[in-house]
């Protein structure tokens, strides 16, 4: 478990010099290096509605070491954006933290108070959030905007925070005399360059990205994630990756963490999951994204919808729409069971799995049709539909469900 | 119930939904709602049968009181130089100014929603020239201009006997006089409206399947403007009564028909205020002043609720 | 009946640059938005033709030209073997918007918030004058209703649009467009605002429709992964003008358009990648161009990386690289396939011109397997007279 790192550890009387990281920068005080850089056990937020609760995020814990890159993938309502908004303490005034901890180099970060908690959003954590070029105020320049927040938190003068403000405006690739722009005078990539780096102006540890490429076309978004990678190996930033999209973290991120409705179903290195997903979520999640790279062009269904969080199910979350369901799982949450780098939250790892699933697929189980786009028959109407249903593999060699290949592309009259 | 509304975020979606009750429901709750709903309802019921309260009006001939008599057990609020008393001028004078006000409120939002949405939603040069006529009703003085049309409209309508909602011909003047100073602002608003609207993917949709201008314009726009519409109405019958109080001050009411703008005018020729006789004139004053007050804390917190940007920090 | 189901002749929409009151009245203009810049299209009945393109490609103004939402500034549209360009009027579209409907992108938006559900799909039989009565207008809705899944329609018809999921709504979308029986659907962006896991119920209810029905659809997206797995063939537009248009297979695997390829390399997939698949991303430096300052000669020239000295001065015609394939650019005359690309640095974007000096590499191998041998089906792809699979559980 992570220890506290009390100042009062070190030696009294002796001058005490100021934390470093990895990176050489300077820490607050009651940092301790040796810890993770970023340890979130257990965290819960919660909405409180006319009338109920919703538990959007319901213990949740991960890690984050220095110069990683953790992608957090799920579906809109599993909690991922009000978990990185819970990180730096940007939520609504409905919202509240009830439990868990937030622990940044070991000092939590939970029960600080706002005015506190001002040291650490944008110097230490900073975050670029959805829609972020249109966050931009209509009536500054672009560097103004840059300036700004470097005069105010950083205690700059005017003159340096216009230096600084010009080299990460060359560091994100934009040129410095397009600083003198209005917001409205630049590209949807452009505004997505320069809240980067707003973001990156106090020279954070950590940059949390909220969908920041989802508005963005495929080429622009290429150039930005190319960018997030470059950054991510000059300055040696640690990066939260937060997207419903699984290619892009597939191709930005070390690790992920898929959420389903407030709570984790599995994480582990990028690779690993990706090639062998073991939670039945993942599996289907993956399955049912389009891969312009794969000869299949079938796409998987998962029926039902995530359930209502102001009541969520008793037991693990995912069993309405699981097709291997047993009846422990509409009882019992299923413990975090962690085995060769991954983590996963399912009744088919019972502690001390070693990876290999113990349960079958749910008998009445209907496997839906994938869907598989019909090979264009000439002149006849309504080409005979080639639609085959994916089997969902057995569970004892579970691997990335491979549906039936349909008939694709035969005939390329 | 959808996952964003789920996490309490109330998608922009959800609020332009409700229905009427739900706003009326969440209108009482707040204070400054509640305050102005009552003091409407007050006044509403009194404008409705003044009679029921305080008998037929006073005239010269059935006044009950000797003049100028302050306030007593039998003449609660005093009476005025002719002796006529002064509560029942007063819950009559309700009836008069709300009556105007109303009438004018409608002349003013039908004439502005139909500019409004037809500017808005044809454009071109439709939308030019109708805005520039709105531009010009718009800047000149609503008093100068309402002084300048109503001998005109007096000559076109006459000054017949007849009456209108139980208002004489002579007051229907003022009607048509504050509806067409008034509609240019309204029209300006809704037309806002509309041309936000008429980007919107439905009203796209409605053209695609073959709908013709007309009725995008009824089954699409007009129900998403009634909201913005209801509360312009609520302060456009303030404005209302508030022009119409003025027009009365200066001359062009009718005495045989005292709104609580030809009663201030009635106190003033009497001399009420350098005589101490301050219930002439208290009374209607005060009616203007809370039904205007009502009015506006009514539409101002309708404004709050029907407007869509709650200000959510995120 | 003729066997293309559409066809648009050198399609252009421009739009004039007005400022203010005077030239709206005078109907001045200072300058064109050439958003749709000289297309031919053909769609065959029955058939998903994806168009991909990225934001201001001009792709969503070819979608609302053909359901005439737009009016296009020249060109033809040929439908069903008779011209409609030039059909005007709410009477006059009335049977051409019978047969002829749209898919919105946003379900949010597409349904106004004070109808109910069964009011939008009852709408258009109603402006139309469809439908014996009322009686059976009903039962045409509700048929719509549960046609696009919503099933039992009663449970629906009566309610408001924010009752419902997104998907929920998009299905609704659907029974709108359907309600009158049209033959063809331009379906824009249909799933992009949904859920990934809904995305695949919809695509399919789609195909579903398709193969009940008869319908063809124009398939619009900026996702070429999408457009990979519902299309027969695609098309891909860039600044007005279709860069590529051929069966999924080839354009995907074998583009002959070097804005194709780095699309399609650039474009994601879920699989984690390698050292090397990352190496061979062309990312294209800076962003598409305004489309009413439209760059001469070939439009994509100021960021190909293969450019040439013809490029910047002369536009490229669609040439013909083999089995319903075209691609519009000088490498591809006489059919051949683009250059390989000299390797480069993670993270280094490609400069244009960085193919100068690059060999011209003639058809390849792959290129030759893809294109229909005149007998034997092609290696690639498993033949279409296959039967479905059973599987376990269906």
């Amino acid at each position: 478990m992570i220890g506290r790192a009390s100042a009062g550890s070190k030696a009294s009387g002796a001058k005490v010099p100021a934390p470093v990281d990895a990176r050489g920068r300077t820490l607050p005080k009651q940092a301790d290096p040796a810890q993770p850089l970023l340890a979130v056990d257990d965290l819960r937020t919660y909405f409180d509605l006319e009338g109920a609760t919703v538990h959007a995020v319901d213990g949740v814990s991960f890690n984050l070491q220095q110069g990683e890159a953790l992608g957090i993938a799920g579906e809109s309502g599993c909690g991922k954006t009000t978990t990185a908004l819970s990180l730096v303490r940007l939520l609504p005034s409905n919202a509240r933290i009830a439990g868990g901890s937030i622990r940044y180099f070991g000092i939590d970060l939970v029960p600080k108070s706002a005015e506190a908690l001002r040291r650490y959003r944008w110097r230490e954590i900073s975050i670029v959030f959805q829609g972020a070029m249109n966050a931009l105020n209509p009536v500054h320049r672009l560097r103004d905007q840059i300036t700004e927040p470097l005069m105010e938190r950083l205690n700059l003068s005017e003159a340096q925070a216009r230096k600084r403000a010009g080299e990460l405006l060359e560091l994100v690739g934009i040129p410095r005399k397009r600083g003198s722009a209005y917001p409205h005078e630049l590209s949807g990539g452009m505004r997505q360059r320069a809240m980067i780096a707003m973001a990156l102006a106090c020279d954070p540890a950590i940059v949390i990205g909220d969908e920041p490429t989802t508005a963005l076309d495929v080429m622009i978004q290429a150039q930005i994630l190319e960018l997030l990678e470059r950054l991510r190996r000059e300055l040696g930033l640690s990066l939260i990756l937060i997207t419903h999209d699984l290619s892009v973290i597939a191709e930005t991120c070390d690790r992920i963490l898929v959420m389903y409705a407030g709570r984790v179903a599995e994480e582990g290195p990028v690779g690993e999951v990706f090639r062998r997903p073991r939670h039945p979520y993942t599996q289907k999640l993956l399955s049912a994204f389009p891969n312009i790279q794969a000869d299949r062009r079938t796409l998987d269904v998962i029926p039902g919808s995530p359930p209502d969080l102001r009541h969520p199910p008793p037991g693990c979350r995912f069993a309405p729409r699981c097709p291997f369901v047993m009846p422990v799982c509409s009882e019992v949450i299923p413990p975090e069971v962690s085995f060769g780098g991954v983590r996963v939250a399912c009744h088919l790892y019972p502690s001390g799995s070693d990876g290999t699933p113990a349960g079958m697929l749910a008998p009445g189980y209907e496997a839906p049709a994938a869907v598989a786009a019909p090979t264009v028959a000439g002149p006849t109407v309504g080409a005979p539909a080639g639609f085959a249903a994916p089997t969902v593999g057995t569970p004892a060699a579970v691997t990335h469900p491979a549906p039936v290949e349909p008939p694709t592309g035969g005939s390329l009259a | 119930m959808t996952a964003a509304s789920v996490q309490g975020v109330a998608p922009r979606r959800l609020r332009g939904a409700v229905g009427l009750w739900t706003i009326l429901r969440r209108l009482l709750r707040r204070p400054e709602g509640l305050i102005g709903m009552v003091i409407l309802l007050v006044f509403i019921v009194l404008a409705i049968a003044p009679q029921a309260f305080v008998g037929q009006l006073q005239t010269a001939v059935t006044a009950t009181g000797h003049r100028l008599e302050p306030p007593s057990g039998v003449h609660l609020l005093g009476t005025d130089e002719l002796g006529r008393d002064m509560l029942n001028q007063t819950v009559h004078g309700a009836r008069i100014s709300l009556v105007i006000g109303f009438l004018a409120t409608v002349v003013t939002v039908a004439i502005g929603v139909v500019v409004g949405i037809v500017a808005g939603f044809v454009g071109g040069w439709l939308d030019a020239i109708l805005m520039r006529i709105t531009d010009f009703f718009l800047v000149i003085p609503t008093f100068v201009l309402a002084l300048i049309l109503t001998p005109i409209i007096q000559q076109l309508v006459g000054s017949a006997a007849t009456e209108v909602f139980g208002i004489r011909m002579t007051l229907i003047v003022i009607v048509i006089v504050i509806g067409i100073t008034s509609w240019s602002s309204t029209a300006r608003i809704i037309r806002s409206q509309t041309l936000s609207l008429r980007e919107r993917a439905f009203v796209d949709r409605a053209r695609v399947i073959g709908a013709g201008g007309g009725h995008i314009m009824r089954r699409h726009i007009l129900p998403n403007v009634i909201n913005l519409i209801v509360a312009n109405a609520v302060l456009t019958f303030a404005g209302a009564v508030l022009t119409e109080t003025t027009l009365s001050f200066v001359g062009l009411g009718d005495p045989f028909q005292p709104s609580w703008g030809q009663l201030l005018e009635a106190a003033r020729a009497a001399g009420a205020p350098g005589l101490g006789a301050w219930w002439y004139f208290v009374p209607p004053g005060a009616g203007i002043v809370l039904v205007v007050l009502a009015f506006t804390l009514v539409g101002s917190a309708l404004d709050d609720l029907l407007n869509p940007k709650r200000g959510r920090r995120r | 009946m003729t066997d293309d189901l559409l066809r648009l002749d050198d399609l252009k929409v421009h739009f004039p640059i007005r400022n203010g009151f005077v030239d709206t009245v005078l109907r001045r203009s200072h300058g064109v938005v050439r958003a749709v810049d000289g297309i031919d299209l053909t769609l065959r009945r029955g058939e998903v033709l994806g168009l991909v393109g990225e934001s201001g490609s001009g792709k969503t103004t070819t979608g609302r030209v053909i359901v005439k939402l737009t009016r296009q500034t020249s060109g033809t549209i040929m439908f069903d073997g008779k011209d409609v360009s030039n059909l005007r009027g709410t009477t006059g579209l009335r049977p051409y918007r019978r047969r002829v409907q749209l898919i919105f992108q946003d379900p949010y938006e597409t349904l106004n918030p004070k109808q109910t559900i069964n009011d939008f799909v009852m709408e258009p039989l109603i402006v139309n004058g469809l439908g014996m009565d009322g009686a059976d207008r009903q039962r045409r809705v509700f048929g719509a209703l549960e046609a696009a899944g919503m099933r039992p329609a009663t449970d629906f018809a009566f309610r408001y649009p924010h009752e419902l999921s997104g998907g929920q709504r998009q299905r609704v979308v659907i029974a709108g467009a359907l309600v009158m029986g049209p033959e063809l659907i331009v379906a824009d962006e249909p799933v992009s605002m949904l859920d990934v896991s809904i995305r695949t119920e919809l695509l399919r209810l789609m195909l579903d429709l398709r193969a009940e029905r008869g319908l063809t659809y124009l398939f619009i997206t900026h996702d070429l992964s999408l457009a990979w797995v519902i299309a027969d063939r695609i098309a891909v537009m860039y600044l007005g003008k279709i860069m590529e248009i051929g069966p999924a297979e080839r354009v995907i695997r074998a583009p002959h358009n070097p804005y194709t390829q780095a699309l399609v390399s650039v474009s994601p997939s879920p699989d984690p990648p390698t050292a090397g698949t990352r190496a061979k991303r062309t990312i294209l430096v800076g962003e598409t161009p305004d489309a009413a300052h439209v760059p001469s000669g070939c439009r994509f020239h100021p960021r190909c990386p293969y450019a040439f000295d013809r490029c910047r001065v002369e536009e490229p015609p669609l040439f013909d690289v083999g089995a319903g394939h075209q691609a519009a650019c000088w490498l591809a005359e006489g059919g051949r396939s683009l250059p390989v690309l000299p390797p480069h640095q993670l993270g280094e974007v490609a400069q244009p011109g960085l193919a100068a000096d690059a060999e011209v590499v003639p058809k390849t191998a792959a290129a030759e397997a893809l294109a229909p041998a005149p007998a034997a089906a092609p290696a690639a792809a498993t033949g279409a007279s296959d039967p479905p699979q059973p599987t376990p559980g269906a």
